[in-house]
């Protein structure tokens, strides 16, 4: 049912939302509503996400350390941006708006339309100058082949440039594994998948001194609304470590902190919670491994 | 990115650090925003300005921050009246002077029930139960003040937009 008019109980809801403050039922009723194309809920719901920016702009400002702006650019050169539906049209993140943000925005798609237009142009005027059908054919035969040629080889070149930078990555990974394994004192466990959830391995590191703890693992893709979270046990009680965050397929590969004072555990869990993450876990295991 | 994150990290910084009471995790969910802002760039929602993107990003790592850690004494993000910046240092490069001041200035015009309800819900008191069960006011009024001081902060940007506007 779309609305006709804002009502005081539409305010409610949307500003709650904005809030995060609604219960994870009235919120997905809310977002359902709201992708059936309200447009009275939307507005609203964009006003009081103003106002909950309001908020967050309104935070009193305090100096960043230093080195976490070369952690930051070291680690986003090894990030690949997400493809959007476009680049943002203005004020878009990409783009300056003239007063806040410069955010480097993905590559324009590459644009094919009008590209062979000149080629097939050629290739009609060849044909006429020949006079003959035989050869406008002819003519229009190869503008395709070479078209085909030429999308084929770009397919290629495109494909090499995928697979050289998966293979950077994969080698830039595989050092940082390689370089946490070797540091002295650094505890692994292997993930092993439970019963509802078998296919999910994975390998955990874990350097207790620096608090770092390194998660590499292949898991089925959590149910929408749901995430991944890791724990450790310890003799008195299950810890919570962080999210792990899984690609498109499943793949996680996460370098997470662990809590300040924890020094030992017996073993990691992973369970599936209601994203963002809970405070003690409720959801079913879906991996575990012991502390070597 | 190195601009953006050198004009807005006090702010970013300045935020997750009162809503997770906890440096470490403040540095975890800085770098988590920025990260998130340049891998999503491309696919943020073009009709919301890109600051507002920024910040609630930042809420959203910071909250999730604050439920691994125990913050050392509640929502520090935000006190009115209070000196904004580092005791004895300039924090940079600031995100936008105006907007941050104009916002500032609005959230110190609240009064006084429904800035404490906002505060404690945009920090991460998860549900208006909670927050009545921390304050002792029935939810259905926690509710209210929740609409009504929200309703002041949108017509506040509102007429911050209006004024910008008539300004260009």
């Amino acid at each position: 049912m779309k609305h006709d008019r804002a009502t005081e109980e539409i305010r409610e809801l949307a500003a709650l939302h904005a809030l995060g403050a609604l219960t994870q039922q009235e919120a997905r009723g809310f977002e359902i509503h709201l992708a059936e194309g309200c447009g009275v809920c939307r507005a609203q719901q964009r006003r009081f996400a103003r106002a909950a920016a309001t908020l967050g702009l309104a935070s009193e400002e305090r100096r960043a350390p230093e080195y976490l702006r070369d952690i930051l650019l070291e680690r986003i050169e090894r990030e690949p941006q997400a493809p959007g539906p476009g680049a943002p049209q203005s004020p878009g993140p990409g783009e300056e708006s003239g007063r806040i943000l410069e955010i480097p925005s993905a590559d324009p798609a590459p644009r094919h339309s009008g590209r062979f237009l000149p080629w097939l142009l050629a290739a009609v005027c060849a044909a006429l100058a020949l006079g003959g059908a035989f050869a406008w054919k002819s003519a229009r035969t190869d503008a395709g082949r070479l078209r085909a040629e030429l999308a084929a080889a770009r397919e290629g070149a495109g494909r090499t440039g995928d697979e050289l930078r998966a293979l950077q990555s994969k080698s830039a990974d595989l050092e940082t594994i390689l370089g946490m394994a070797r540091r002295q004192g650094v505890q692994s466990a292997r993930l092993v998948g439970q019963p509802a959830t078998p296919a999910n391995s994975g390998m955990l590191l874990w350097d207790a001194g620096r608090r770092r703890c390194l998660v590499v693992a292949s898991f089925l893709p959590a149910p929408r609304g749901q995430v991944y979270q890791l724990w450790f046990s310890t003799p008195e009680a299950r810890v919570p470590v962080d999210v792990l965050e899984a690609d498109a397929e499943g793949r996680i590969f996460a370098r997470l902190s662990t809590p300040e004072g924890l020094e030992r555990a017996l073993s990691a869990v992973v369970t599936l919670e209601p994203a963002p993450g809970s405070v003690s876990p409720e959801g079913p295991f879906c991996a575990t491994g012991t502390f070597r | 990115m190195a601009e953006l994150y050198d004009r807005t990290s006090p702010l970013v910084f300045g935020l997750a650090l009162g809503i997770t009471g906890d440096r470490a995790r403040a540095e975890e969910a800085l770098l988590d925003t920025y990260t998130h802002v340049w891998k999503n760039a491309a696919a943020c929602d073009p009709a919301v300005p890109p600051l507002d993107w920024l910040v609630a990003t930042a809420r959203d790592r910071a909250l999730l921050g604050r439920r691994r850690a125990k913050p050392s004494a509640g929502a520090s993000w935000l006190r009115p009246g209070a000196p904004r910046r580092e005791p004895g240092g300039e924090t940079g490069a600031t995100a936008a002077p105006g907007e941050q001041e104009r916002a500032r200035a609005a959230v110190a015009d609240l009064p006084d029930a429904q800035r404490e309800i906002l505060v404690r819900a945009y920090g991460g008191t998860p549900s208006c139960d909670e927050i009545a069960a921390r304050t002792g006011k029935p939810a259905g009024a926690v509710k209210t003040l929740v609409r009504l001081g929200m309703n002041r902060l949108a017509e506040a940007a509102e007429e911050d937009e209006v004024e910008a506007r008539s300004r260009d």
